[in-house]
C-alpha cells in the first residue's frame, strides 16, 4: 500500500521544500521554530529584527508564501492541548495555515493533539458536514471518546471514527466506529473535516509514527485533496 | 548638515509608516536584498494582525520600491542600488552611530 492516498499525501508534502524565516531579537525563537517544523526540506533561519513582536516569513521557490506573528509557537509546543469543544485558537490556526501542504516532522503527540484539536474545534464551531478521523489506537480514542459522543449529541455533524482495533461501546446517532479495520488505517493517525459544505473550511491532518511518539506528517486546506482523502477513508470500510 | 536639519530629516523620513520599518530594520543589517526588506516589512506591519499574505508582500514591494527607498535615498538614510537589487544602510553615518535615535522616535510616533 505504499502509494496509498494517505501515505501519498505525507510523501507530497515532504517534497515542497520551504524557508522559513524567524524574524525575532535573538535566535531562542528560531530555535523553537526549528525543533517544531524543522524537516531536510524545511531551512530554517534567523534575522535579528528590533521588535518585542517577532513573526516568521515562509517562502518556497515561487517566492513569499506567507507571514504569520510567533504569539501562537509557544501553544503549539505547550505540553497541554486545548480542550475539545473549546472555539479554535485564530492566532495557531494563523501559524497552522502558512505551513500548509509543507511535510513536518518531530512532532510529538502533545503537538499533533494541537492541529487535531483545530480541526475537531473548527468542525464542531461549523457544526455540519462530515469529520472523519483516525486514531492509531482504540486507547486514544478512549480518551477522546466522551468529547467526540458529546460533539455527536450537540452538533448536526456526522462523526466516522476509524480503528485497527476492536471497540465495544454502544453505538450513537451522528457516531460511527469502524473498528477492526485491516489495511493501513491503524498506520495514521488522521482527521479530516469536509467544511460543512464550504469549500473554503475544509481541513485534513494526515500525520504517521515513524518512531516512538515521533510523528511525521502535514496537513492541507485544498478541498480536492480533502474530498479525495475522504473518499478514500470511507471505502476502507466497504 | 547641522544637527537641526538632521532632526528635521529624520523626522521627515519616519513620517512614512513604511520609512519607519525600513530605518529600524536597518539599525541591525548594514546591507539586504530587496526581498529580504520587503518580506521584513510585510511580516513586520501584517503579522501582528494574524496572516500577511502574498497580496500584502506585493503592496509593500510596491509601495517601497516607487516611494519609500527612493525618498530615503534622496534624504541620504539609504543606498536604493535598484539594478543590484539591495539597500544599503547609511543610517548610523547619518544618526552619528546613534542607532537608538530611530527607535525613540519611532516610540515617539506610536
Amino acid at each position: 500500500m505504499g502509494d496509498s492516498p494517505l501515505r501519498r499525501a505525507i510523501e507530497d508534502a515532504r517534497k515542497n521544500a520551504v524557508t522559513v524565516t524567524v524574524y525575532a531579537a535573538d535566535r531562542t525563537a528560531a530555535e523553537d521554530v526549528r525543533r517544531l517544523f524543522g524537516t531536510r526540506n524545511t531551512k530554517v533561519e534567523h534575522r535579528r529584527l528590533p521588535s518585542d513582536e517577532p513573526f516568521l516569513v515562509v517562502r518556497n521557490e515561487a517566492g513569499f508564501v506567507g507571514a504569520v506573528a510567533l504569539t501562537a509557537v509557544d501553544r503549539v509546543v505547550s505540553p497541554s492541548p486545548p480542550t475539545l469543544g473549546t472555539p479554535p485558537d485564530e492566532d495557531v490556526r494563523a501559524l497552522l495555515s502558512v505551513f500548509a501542504d509543507v511535510g513536518f516532522a518531530s512532532f510529538d503527540r502533545h503537538q499533533l493533539l494541537v492541529v487535531s484539536r483545530e480541526i475537531e474545534n473548527l468542525a464542531w464551531r461549523v457544526g455540519t458536514g462530515e469529520l472523519h478521523t483516525g486514531f492509531h489506537a482504540a486507547d486514544a480514542f478512549r480518551a477522546q471518546a466522551d468529547g467526540y459522543e458529546r460533539m455527536a449529541v450537540e452538533t448536526a455533524l456526522d462523526l466516522h471514527v476509524y480503528l485497527h482495533d476492536p471497540w465495544r461501546n454502544p453505538p450513537k446517532d451522528g457516531l460511527t466506529v469502524h473498528a477492526e479495520l485491516g489495511g493501513e488505517i491503524g498506520e495514521f493517525w488522521f482527521v479530516l473535516y469536509d467544511g460543512g459544505g464550504d469549500r473554503s473550511r475544509t481541513y485534513a491532518l494526515v500525520a504517521e509514527e515513524r518512531a516512538p511518539n515521533e510523528f511525521y506528517g502535514c496537513w492541507t486546506y485544498d478541498a480536492e485533496h480533502v474530498e479525495s482523502l475522504i473518499e478514500y477513508v470511507r471505502a476502507t470500510d466497504g | 548638515m547641522n544637527e537641526t536639519a538632521d532632526i528635521d530629516a529624520v523626522f521627515e523620513a519616519l513620517a512614512d509608516e513604511y520609512g519607519r520599518y525600513v530605518l529600524r530594520y536597518l539599525t541591525e543589517h548594514d546591507t539586504v536584498t530587496f526581498d529580504e526588506l520587503c518580506d521584513a516589512v510585510t511580516g513586520w506591519k501584517h503579522a501582528v494582525d494574524g496572516v500577511a499574505d502574498w497580496d500584502d508582500r506585493r503592496h509593500t514591494a510596491i509601495r517601497l520600491h516607487h516611494a519609500t527607498l527612493p525618498k530615503l535615498d534622496r534624504m541620504g538614510f539609504v543606498v536604493y542600488d535598484v539594478d543590484e537589487r539591495l539597500v544599503i544602510s547609511r543610517v548610523d553615518d547619518r544618526l552619528l552611530d546613534d542607532s537608538t535615535l530611530v527607535e525613540r522616535l519611532q516610540t515617539a510616533y506610536e
